[in-house]
């Protein structure tokens, strides 16, 4: 196993209280498998994946618990230094924003080089080839006289691909892309994400996939992980979880997209209600307020990830006894 | 780059010319002979001998003409003679012109050497009881008057403890040793306070780049904390903190008019100290340029590197 998280927990220190951003969170990722994180703003996804770098900002962030093994070693163990050695170099992320991810006022090619030389030693000059390389392998034009330019001189989903260059550029074992398609539009979507599975089947590359976008994990995730107020709620092979979903939220995430083997008078259903605020969570199941099957028990008791069938988690209690 | 270089000088020297106007214009307001004369207490002599200083001075003329010949003489060099000291103008500015450079060359390396490094400490140990010191230091420093913390300063290391003479200039060619005293504490008096806007500024500039999406970037990719903090922090931070030093530079000249006219250092501020007094007005015109053209480099240079620092200001 490649990645192996187990109980993960991390903690914010806000004004509120304490932010349980992430409780309780284990998923394992083989090589070459894509893993796809699925919830609403603010459920934890990026704090998730941050935490894999661990670059959780302390104050006011910490990992309160839990074990990240990563090629067999666990990350929350190793020193400053190990760490070093593995970010971009082993596991990369690409960030949510490209916009603001990028170095305003370093040209990208000194950004997207900056890995090699950290991690390959690589003197500039070839540093300079394998960059120019790498631009075009993303697909951004001219890249050998882009390199020069600054990143506010991109469009958007060329940002995007600098990031995904940045990512790329010592080949490594997992790749952790945070939204990374999201602004731009579906055929630069489609280009990218397809460039990124294709690592997977060449490279034996690892993603994690975090998206709000269901179609997107249909098409690119061989397992889902769909989260709620920082916990798991569900978590299943991509094609067993679309035909059968089991949790009230994950029913609710998927009656809210247009289908196509759906017949058209039916409408729409949003899931009703707010995300809750995750400085003051709501008691026992975090989900019951919004919840349509919520029952006492569910105010009461939290339930745990239970597992129904092979491969296929949920925490609700109407699949417990 | 080019055509951003040559738009901010065309820039400058636009400004440089309204701002003559305007100097010019206050000089004219009012007689000046007359409140030279007034001044000196000498009472206006008869109409005669006023008519003749007017026509020497070329104050019979049209205000434009007025103008054109002061402007194209003092671009010449010829900035005219003090009504006061029968002196060359230029002459008097190219004596103490050096003097008042020490004293600002002085202020420039104290507001750096401190203000720099405390607002790097600062920012890097944010929240301590250094952080909390170092605060404390820059807002004293901020606040503190110039002239008392020069009398507060004179008496204790000049009287009662005799580390710096309290007062005076010694030239550098005459000794040395004893011209970096007698520089030293004037010029630490300006730099404090700018050492305490400068380190704030630093300090919450770096904060405000350390929490950037950028850094983070910089981070996950492998990157110690020193390289990031040297390679993508320090660059983005000076951007703000080169405003303030603009600001201060212009504003710290001001400040050591009123150091050297304190501490007797025989410098511009003094001699336009005293030609105020006076009502010399060529001194008090030449100064006003050479202030003003000094506030108009510093923005110009501040231009400049902002541009350097930050290529989205370069396309525009
Ligand atoms: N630096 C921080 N300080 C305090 N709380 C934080 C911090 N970072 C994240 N959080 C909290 O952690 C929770 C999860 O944030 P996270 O960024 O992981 O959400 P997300 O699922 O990525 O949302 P989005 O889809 O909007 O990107 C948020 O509710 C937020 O309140
Ligand atoms: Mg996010």
């Amino acid at each position: 196993m490649l990645l192996h998280v187990n109980q993960l927990s991390i903690h914010f220190h806000a004004r509120q209280g304490i932010v349980k951003a992430v409780e309780d969170v284990s998923f394992d990722l083989a090589e070459g498998e894509t893993l796809g994180i699925v919830g609403e703003s603010g459920c934890g996804k990026t704090v998730t994946a941050l935490s894999l770098l661990r670059l959780i900002s302390n104050p006011p962030g910490i990992i309160a618990g839990g074990e990240i093994f990563f090629q067999g070693r666990n990350l929350l163990k190793l020193s400053e230094k190990e760490m070093c050695d593995i970010r971009g170099n082993h596991m990369a992320m690409i960030f949510q924003e490209p916009m603001t991810a990028l170095h305003p006022v370093l040209t990208v090619g000194r950004q997207v080089r900056e890995p090699l030389i950290v991690h390959k030693k690589a003197v500039r000059k070839t540093a300079v080839q394998d960059c120019i390389r790498l631009l075009k392998r993303v697909r951004i034009p001219d890249a050998d006289t882009r390199l020069h330019d600054y990143p506010h001189q991109f469009s958007g989903g060329m940002r995007q691909r600098v990031m995904v260059a940045m990512g790329l550029a010592c080949n490594p074992k997992l790749i952790i892309a945070d939204e990374p398609t999201t602004g731009l539009d579906v055929t630069l979507q489609a280009e990218l994400l397809e460039f990124m599975k294709g690592l997977t089947q060449t490279e034996k590359t690892a993603l994690v996939l975090i998206t709000h976008d269901l179609g997107i994990v249909a098409c690119y995730a061989d397992q889902v992980m769909i989260m709620y107020a920082g916990r798991i709620v569900e978590k299943a092979p991509t094609l067993e979880l679309y035909r059968a979903p089991q949790h009230p939220y994950t029913q609710g995430l998927l009656a809210s997209i247009p289908r196509l083997d759906q017949d058209i008078q039916q409408k729409l259903r949003p899931i009703e209600g707010q995300p809750p605020d995750m400085a003051n969570l709501p008691s026992g199941c975090a989900f019951h307020p919004r919840c349509p099957h919520a029952k006492p028990r569910c105010m009461r008791e939290l339930p745990k990830l239970m597992q129904i069938s092979t491969g296929h988690d949920v925490a609700c209690w109407m699949h417990s006894r | 780059m080019k055509p951003f270089i040559l738009k901010r000088i065309l820039y400058a020297f636009l400004i440089l010319f309204l701002v003559s106007i305007l100097i010019f214009l206050l000089g004219r307001a009012g007689d000046p002979l007359e409140k030279a004369a007034l001044s000196t207490r000498m009472g206006m002599a008869d109409s005669e001998v006023v008519d003749a200083l007017k026509v020497q001075f070329g104050l019979d003329r049209p205000l434009h003409v007025q103008y054109y010949l002061w402007i194209s003489n003092f671009i010449r060099g010829d900035w005219g003679k003090s009504l006061f000291y029968r002196e060359d103008v230029r002459e008097m500015f190219i004596n103490r012109l050096p003097i008042t450079l020490e004293l600002f060359a002085g202020f420039v390396f104290w507001s750096a050497i401190i203000g720099f490094p405390f607002g790097f400490i600062a920012a890097l140990k944010r929240n301590s009881w250094i952080d909390a010191s170092l605060t404390t230091g820059a807002v004293i420093g901020i606040s503190i008057p110039v002239f008392w913390q020069a009398i507060v300063m004179i008496y204790l290391f000049a009287v009662a403890v005799h580390i710096f003479p309290p007062s005076g200039y010694v030239p550098f060619s005459e000794d040395p040793w004893k011209n970096l005293l007698s520089i030293a504490m004037p010029s630490f008096i300006l730099g404090t306070h700018s050492a305490g806007i400068i380190s704030r500024y630093v300090r919450s500039s770096l904060l405000e780049v350390l929490g950037q999406d950028y850094i983070r970037t910089a981070f996950a990719k492998g990157l110690r904390a020193k390289a990031v903090l040297l390679r993508h922090a320090f660059k983005p931070s000076l951007i703000p903190v080169v405003t303030v030093i603009g600001l201060e530079w212009g504003y710290m000249l001001a400040g050591a008019f009123i150091v050297e006219y304190m501490f007797a250092i025989p410098g511009l501020g003094r001699m336009c100290m005293n030609a105020i007094f006076a009502g010399d007005f060529p001194i008090i015109q030449a100064t006003l340029i050479l202030v003003a053209g000094n506030i108009i480099l510093v923005n110009f240079v501040v231009d400049l590197l902002y541009g350097f620092l930050d290529p989205r200001v370069r396309v525009q």
